[in-house]
């Protein structure tokens, strides 16, 4: 196999790639396999005429095309080997036949963008500010709250109801004195002080007593999402048929038995406080992660071909695809119930598109800056954290890892990328 | 002598004689009329080659139905002839 190699303008490379003889007729070979078994000819049983009288019926080019998808891209993978990384091929390259001449074997070109040189900017030193690893304050003290309201029981009163009560209502609205549409309702039950009804209404009914009758007035919102009603003042004769109210439980050591596994009220407030200020530092490093990646790629501004953004356009449109349809919607339905069209979803993507490969070239110029290797022992521990995640033993996680190079090198690849958002901010000069 | 051309009609390619074509034995719709001397000139004068034998068989016509009328379609002769060892008849391959 004979291959030349060439640079173009505006970053691109161009292999000419002469594929012998010999492996072309190959390809042509399997092409026939193919083709014949759809083809009948007189005097021979369906698929079982030879190539040469296919040949001399349909002519050479009914192999060619087939032969051809066949050969190239393999080609194309050798020669890429060949010639080694400086021509790292990342997009789909566009291939145009020079010949396929019989007996010449085949001549083809394939022109494709190179991946963007990285300039990267001062990606150490780079001044960040760190979210306060502190937990917020009070924070403890209103998850306790946000439970005690969680377990709180409820218990018939006879009334006056009070914020917080929950009533069963019937209730009837009427504007000018008739009754409109969804203004009536029976044995609906409301929590006082919610919020779920207009506001005014739930606040006339403080003081209710179970069997009471009670006209609320209100004025619906101008922003009232039935438009005919909005800014209308109405009336709802309301009838209290029962209520509710809640009881909190007092916050000591029983009712830290009751919603947690600890013992006393102390242990379950150490307990929260931990796992929050956990929470707060972990939101304060990924915080941290985000934006020295986000000003380093700022700072480097990598410029993508076109190419490149459409591959990942597409990918990304395909996991979507996947994505919806593991929710039983087929893609072509989605795009009915949304009215958008293929390319409008797709163009939805160019941002992210756009943004994932930036960020994925500079992280990969910093590890390579920075010398950045992965190494077994990097996956053996990378295994080891997922055989924790996932619960299962290591040897099970391996053996799906091993066998699998694709999945191997986007785990690599995720390593590097990891060990270099590490680089940028360790490096980092913290505010 | 009659015109070789007359003689010979059409080459057969089928799976069977295709299969025969290796062993050098060549297949042909003959003129009905034609004998094994005729057939073996007349191949050695359009081809250039050496004919060392030849087999001819009347084949018979199919009966074929149309409707309510019925005819024959024609008898015809077939010949396979073989040619010395080592020649072709590059017509028929390529």
């Amino acid at each position: 196999m004979k291959v030349n190699a060439e640079k173009l303008e505006g970053n691109k490379a161009k292999l000419t790639i002469e594929v012998p003889t010999e492996t072309f007729e190959k390809s042509m070979d399997k092409a026939f396999r193919q083709v014949v078994r759809k083809i009948s000819i007189p005097g021979f049983r369906k698929g079982k005429a030879p190539r040469h009288v296919v040949e001399r019926m349909y002519g050479r080019e009914i192999l060619l095309e087939d032969a051809i998808n066949d050969a190239v891209p393999e080609a194309f993978s050798q020669a890429l080997d060949e010639i080694g990384s400086a021509y790292e091929c990342i997009v789909y390259p566009k291939y145009e036949i020079v010949s396929s001449e019989k007996g010449q074997g085949l001549v083809f070109t394939a022109v494709y963008d190179l991946k963007p040189e990285i300039k990267l900017g001062e990606y150490k030193g780079m001044e960040l500010e760190k979210l306060s690893e502190a937990a917020e304050e009070g924070a403890v003290e209103k998850q306790l709250k946000a439970m005690q309201e969680r377990f709180a029981r409820l218990e018939k009163t006879e009334g006056p109801a009070v914020l917080g009560d929950v009533c069963t209502i019937d209730f009837l609205g009427k504007v000018d004195d008739i009754p409109f549409e969804g203004g009536a309702g029976q044995d609906h039950p409301l929590e006082l002080g919610s919020g779920s009804f207009i506001p005014g209404f739930e606040e006339q009914l403080v003081g209710a007593k179970v069997g009471d009758e009670v006209a609320v007035s209100v004025t619906f919102p101008e922003d009232y999402r039935a438009t005919e009603l909005a800014g209308k003042a109405a009336v709802f004769d309301v009838t209290v048929k029962e209520i509710q109210h809640k009881i909190l439980s007092e916050m000591d050591d029983e009712f830290a038995k009751d919603v947690s596994e600890f013992e006393t009220l102390e242990e379950l407030k150490k307990d929260l406080e931990e796992k929050l200020s956990k929470e707060a530092k972990e939101k304060a490093q990924a915080d941290l992660e985000n934006k020295a990646v986000e000003k380093a790629v700022e700072e480097a501004n990598p410029e993508l071909p076109e190419s490149m953004l459409a591959m990942r356009q597409d990918q990304l449109l395909e996991n979507f695809a996947r994505q919806i349809r593991r929710q039983g919607i087929e893609l072509e339905q989605y795009m009915e119930l949304t009215g958008m069209k293929l390319e409008d979803i797709r163009e939805n993507f160019k941002e992210r598109a756009q943004k994932e490969l930036q960020t994925e070239l500079v992280l990969e110029a910093v590890a390579q800056a920075e010398g950045v290797v992965i190494g077994d022992e990097d996956l053996e521990e990378e295994y080891k954290r997922l055989a924790d995640q996932t619960g299962r033993p290591v040897e099970e996680i391996k053996k799906i890892y091993g066998g699998n190079k694709t999945m191997v090198d986007s785990l690599k690849f995720n390593l590097m990328m990891n060990k270099a958002i590490k680089v940028l901010t360790d490096n980092a000069k913290i505010k | 002598m009659r015109n070789p051309h007359e003689v010979l009609v059409k080459p057969i390619v089928t799976e069977k004689s295709s299969g025969m074509m290796a062993e050098g034995k060549y297949t042909f719709k003959v003129d009905k009329a034609a004998n094994k001397i005729e057939i073996k000139h007349a191949v050695e004068a359009i081809f250039k080659v050496d004919v060392t034998d030849v087999k001819t068989m009347n084949m018979p016509g199919k009966l074929k139905r149309q409707g309510k009328t019925q005819g024959m379609t024609s008898e015809w002769k077939k010949a396979i002839v073989t040619l010395k060892s080592g020649q072709t008849l590059p017509i028929f391959d390529e």
